[in-house]
């Protein structure tokens, strides 16, 4: 069991590695295509290319490295909750420009105390809509940052 | 410093609204910081987005302030609660929670808050003295020893951020690469923007930052619950004359130490505090037991990691490298209002130089009597649902990033940056280097190519000029030291 999830958690960790790798594999390949070093004055593909090159490298020797692994004692991580909670992120990211600055934030904020396990109910929804309209206030009437009118507002 | 100067800085610093915004800084910092899991890294971002209107001297003695008293508040749930409010307030809890359960909270509260002023005072005190010296003598360096200087910022990063060189060095280089996103700075060509043309300045700082140290903060809150035990309620006096006298050597000692560890690119107050506790604890005496509510135990921590906050400001504002993760966003509120840390700063804007200096003293003073009059009312937030905090939380984080610019984008980016700060630090990768390597990338790209030029395509050029050599030595000694410290043997010394 024990095993299992040790092999489980070394796959996990190789995540980051192989992600740096994209990163570093998707600058090299773009580096290509800038404009080359004119005479002795270096280009702009010169950084990138040894930054993701010198990556690239590191990200092969923590791929392979022996050992890798999060904690196999550790306990799993709550992935429906932080999911959710991306997913409303994100939500708010789409939704909030569409239906404006105070009712989008209000929802956001509700789902936020729904989604870390607060019930609720007429508490939670005016904590919601007075902090939104707090908020609004500061940062669009006192700091004039101009917020999203959207539908409702 | 002139008459001109001195009057000049009084004048930014007596204004009665950087005053107000210091200490609505203090609170609002002492307030986060004394929440556990939350960090003066968070408080400072999270606040950068209120900055936007103000000036640029106000912003800075707001953000001050939160630094500051984010790390003197992550003390009292460690002193009261055995629960450190911030990994650097993780030493207190060795001495500060046993004195809280023979029932001298209060006594370990109030040597606490002596000891971060003391400190605070002592770093603060160099840090005038040393950093106009320091950014004068910077003042002599070309782009050579600017691009050393970008390099041993990150060297140093690399090499204490703790964990594998690998890992840290991985993030470090991630960071490069972002770094290089939007306009070449010599020759203007766009790079890696993918068609979205609001990327042409680069990836925005500010949401890299809130995204990093916020969305993520909120994600391992969610991911790992604080549970907080309560014994007191606790509240702060004026210590004693007698634990005064008693910790004043070892506050000097550990206020030196927490100075020169805070000066250090890369070293936090984390570093400092247990550097400070172990030496009080080799040093003490016969009848000192460290570990079962000692005195100094409190004490010497405290100090060193107040120490700290000034000690990390002597590189920011005397060579524009952030000495620590806090000061690495600052530099975002800097950048934000127009001003370039710096040697330049102490030659170009001496009056705000030397006022940013005056505010961190005023700011360890505040917060002592912050500490004397506001510990009992700030333990009653302490117990507060912490839910609505992190609702909270995540509106301000995703707000800040639209307000830069009011572009959704950069919404996305902290989002982005979010889940990319939490995994990183769930598989044990450092994140300060990724952050540390998007302030100085640009300046490392900009004076190494710079250098190139100069000396028409030769790379000599960096170890010919004696000071650029020198650093880039030093630089490569502290990759040296930190793969040494990263080996399999200094990590399991068991076996």
């Amino acid at each position: 069991m024990m095993n299992t999830a040790h092999k489980t958690n070394a796959w996990a960790a190789r995540v980051v590695p192989v992600g740096m790798l994209v990163v570093a594999g998707i600058a090299l390949v773009e580096a290509l295509r800038f404009p080359e070093s004119a005479g002795d004055i270096p280009g702009p593909a010169l950084a990138p290319m040894l930054v993701a090159g010198a990556l690239s490298l590191v990200a092969i020797g923590l791929l392979f490295r022996r050992g890798e692994g999060s904690d196999p004692e550790a306990p799993g991580e709550p992935w429906p909750i932080l999911g959710m909670l991306l997913a409303a992120m994100c939500g708010y990211a789409l939704l909030m420009p569409l239906l404006g600055f105070i009712s989008g934030t209000a929802i956001l904020l509700a789902a936020c105390l729904k989604i870390f396990g607060h019930p609720v109910g007429a508490r939670g929804w005016a904590f919601g809509l007075g902090a939104a309209f707090v908020i609004w206030v500061v940062f669009d009437k006192l700091m004039r940052v101009p917020l999203p009118q959207g539908w409702i507002g | 410093m002139n008459f001109t100067l001195f009057s000049g800085s009084l004048a930014l610093l007596a204004d009665p609204m950087v005053v107000l915004l210091l200490v609505v800084g203090i609170v609002a910092g002492t307030v986060v910081g004394a929440l556990p899991g939350l960090s003066a890294t968070l408080a400072v971002a999270l606040l950068i987005p209120f900055t936007f209107d103000l000036s640029i001297m106000p912003a800075l003695a707001m953000l001050i302030g939160v630094y500051c008293g984010a790390v003197y508040g992550g003390s009292i749930p460690a002193i009261l609660f055995r629960t450190p409010g911030t990994p650097a307030s993780a030493a207190t809890v060795f001495d500060g929670y046993p004195l809280t359960l023979k029932g001298q909270s209060q006594r370990a509260l109030s040597v606490a808050a002596m000891s971060a002023m003391i400190g605070g005072v002592i770093g603060t005190v160099l840090l005038i003295l040393l950093a106009p010296q320091i950014a004068s003598f910077a003042l002599r360096f070309g782009p050579p020893e600017y691009f050393a200087l970008a390099v041993f910022g990150l060297s140093m990063i690399i090499s204490v951020s703790g964990g594998s060189i690998l890992k840290s060095g991985s993030v470090a280089l991630l960071g490069l690469l972002i770094a290089t996103v939007g306009m070449d700075p010599i020759s203007g060509f766009p790079r890696f923007l993918f068609g979205n043309a609001s990327l042409m300045e680069g990836i925005p700082f500010i949401p890299v930052l809130i995204g990093l140290f916020a969305l993520a903060e909120v994600f391992r809150a969610v991911s790992r619950p604080v549970a907080i035990e309560q014994t007191t309620t606790g509240g702060t006096a004026w210590p004693s004359a007698s634990d005064t006298k008693l910790c004043l050597w070892t506050n000097v000692r550990s206020g030196l130490m927490g100075t020169a560890v805070g000066a250090t690119p890369g070293a936090g107050s984390d570093i400092a505090a247990f550097m400070a506790y172990s030496i009080a604890r080799q040093r003490a005496k016969k009848g000192e037991h460290f570990g079962e509510g000692e005195i100094k135990g409190v004490a010497a921590p405290e100090s060193a990691k107040s120490a700290c906050v000034s000690g990390a400001m002597m590189p920011l504002l005397s060579l524009g490298i952030p000495g620590d993760s806090v000061t690495a966003v600052m530099v975002g509120a800097f950048i934000l209002h127009g001003v370039q840390p710096g040697p330049l700063l102490f030659a170009q804007n001496g009056s705000l130089a030397y006022a940013i200096l005056a505010a961190v003293a005023v700011s360890h003073v505040l917060v002592f009597l912050a500490a004397i009059f506001g510990t009992r009312y700030l333990v009653r937030i302490v117990s507060c649902d912490r839910r609505f905090l992190l609702a909270s939380i995540v509106v301000l984080s995703l707000l800040g990033a639209f307000a830069l610019r009011c572009n959704m984008m950069d919404v996305w980016i902290a989002i982005i940056f979010g889940v990319v700060g939490f995994t990183l630090e769930k598989f044990s990768y450092p994140v300060a280097p990724l952050l540390l390597a998007l302030i100085l990338g640009p300046m490392a790209e900009e004076n190494f190519r710079r250098s190139l030029i100069l000396s028409e395509g030769s790379y000599a050029a960096f170890f010919t000029h004696p000071l650029s050599a020198t650093i880039l030595g030093l630089a490569v000694l502290s990759l040296l030291y930190g793969a040494w410290r990263s080996r399999p043997a200094a990590q399991n010394p068991a076996g």
